[in-house]
């Protein structure tokens, strides 16, 4: 009678030892996921923010159905698409030497992930202490506007789904901006990368 | 006086199995720890195995949709033009295959995906194979595509977005009229490469095959 309570007492802290651990790691994050979090800086329209890459500020942004690219001479037929171009007016002050600015990637309410169209030249060679005007073109669905944010992270790897540092911008539209953005979606010229001044 | 005396009684011979450490060595426990620890090592180090998937080929016509992921493919229709189509790019003439494309994944898939490991054959109205293609190994005769609007092929093709892409595949000179294609899209799988994931070349496992009868064009 003695061994079988003894049995029966190990097995339950055998199995509560098991529950605890499954509850355990449940509610702990783990150790990769903690040193694979991204550095996110985050800001809205109209507001710079500060990443390892330089100063962004994204002044502001387009709803279309038509993008003309530029250069022209590349792409001579305008992009058009089922969906949305939402086209991205961004500055830029690099901190250091950026052979290629990454390219922008919106991220919907479902976090489903656009990547940018090469519908529009990206921002190249950005130097130090310069304040570069660029554009990026992205192509979405209308139903990812709403809750859409931008994404800049440091790499351009579209395979990345967890950048390690990216600038994070709220588009902060809602329901009934989206629906109108959709509605009065029409043709956008796409922008050369333009130097505006010495920061 | 003797001091041993009187002799103490002998210690009772120790039980083999008793008290909590012989819990712990009886057969029938150990060999339950033992599974124990087993099971746990192969949960956590090696996962159990997969079960083995069988090929699956799912068989579509014009308007029909198939899974071949990360795409939905449905094909609209394939037209024949002779080699003064400007498309066809020389003397012989070309077919031009529609596709609808729509991705499934969460993330924006380049469209140059949807040509590796595609497979194009054309026959003739006997049934002959005219031409086949295989663009992945560079044996093939799928020219090009692009999007409808005229954007390159290789355009990111946004989750969730039918595009129309136009794959455009040559026919050798003196070929007869082919009257019917086949195209076979393998699905793609997520793996580990270089250390990000990247999709894999391709998962023949299940294939996205459209029959399409051709019809003649106008240059």
């Amino acid at each position: 009678m003695r061994k079988l309570g003894a049995a029966v007492l190990t097995l339950a802290a055998v199995a509560g030892m098991l529950f605890a651990r499954s509850w355990l790691s449940s509610i702990v994050p783990p150790a990769d996921a903690i040193l694979k979090r991204p550095f996110l800086a985050r800001t809205t329209v109209g507001k710079p923010a500060e990443y390892l890459l330089g100063r962004v500020t994204v002044t502001g942004f387009h709803v279309a159905k038509t993008v003309i690219p530029w250069p022209p001479k590349l792409r001579p037929t305008p992009a058009e698409t089922a969906g949305v171009f939402v086209v991205v007016d961004y500055e830029f002050v690099a901190a250091k030497p950026v052979r290629v600015l990454p390219d922008w990637s919106l991220v919907d309410a479902a976090e489903n992930r656009y990547l940018a169209d090469r519908t529009v030249t990206a921002c190249e060679q950005p130097q130090p202490g310069f304040m570069i005007a660029c554009q990026a073109v992205i192509e979405a669905t209308p139903s990812a506007l709403p809750g859409a944010r931008l994404l800049l992270p440091t790499h351009s790897n579209s395979n990345l789904d967890t950048p390690e540092e990216a600038v994070v911008v709220d588009l902060e539209i809602d329901q009934a901006q989206a629906d109108q953005l959709v509605a009065e979606a029409g043709q956008v010229q796409a922008k050369a990368p333009m130097i505006k001044a010495q920061a | 006086m003797d001091p041993r005396w009187p002799p103490r009684a002998a210690p009772p011979p120790r039980r083999r199995g008793a008290g909590v450490l012989g819990f712990f060595t009886h057969p029938l426990v150990l060999t339950f720890l033992y599974l124990l620890a087993a099971v746990g090592l192969v949960a956590v180090f090696g996962g159990w195995a997969p079960a083995p998937q069988k090929s699956t080929i799912v068989e579509i016509g014009p308007g029909q949709s198939a899974m071949a992921y990360p795409f939905e493919i449905t094909p609209v229709q394939a037209v024949w033009y002779d080699g003064s189509e400007e498309r066809c790019g020389g003397p012989a003439g070309c077919v031009v295959v529609t596709l609808d494309v729509r991705v499934t994944a969460k993330t924006s898939v380049t469209g140059t995906l949807l040509t590796d490991g595609m497979n194009a054959s054309l026959a003739d109205s006997s049934g002959t194979a005219v031409v086949t293609g295989d663009e992945r190994f560079g044996q093939g005769n799928i020219l090009s595509r692009r999007a409808q609007d005229g954007r390159a092929g290789s355009v990111d093709l946004p989750p969730g977005l039918t595009t129309r892409m136009e794959f455009i595949i040559a026919v050798p000179d003196g070929a007869p009229a082919p009257s019917s294609i086949r195209l076979d899209v393998p699905a793609h799988t997520w793996r580990p490469y270089a250390g990000l994931l990247a999709y894999d070349w391709f998962d023949p496992r299940i294939t996205a095959s459209a029959a399409l009868p051709i019809t003649r064009g106008e240059s």
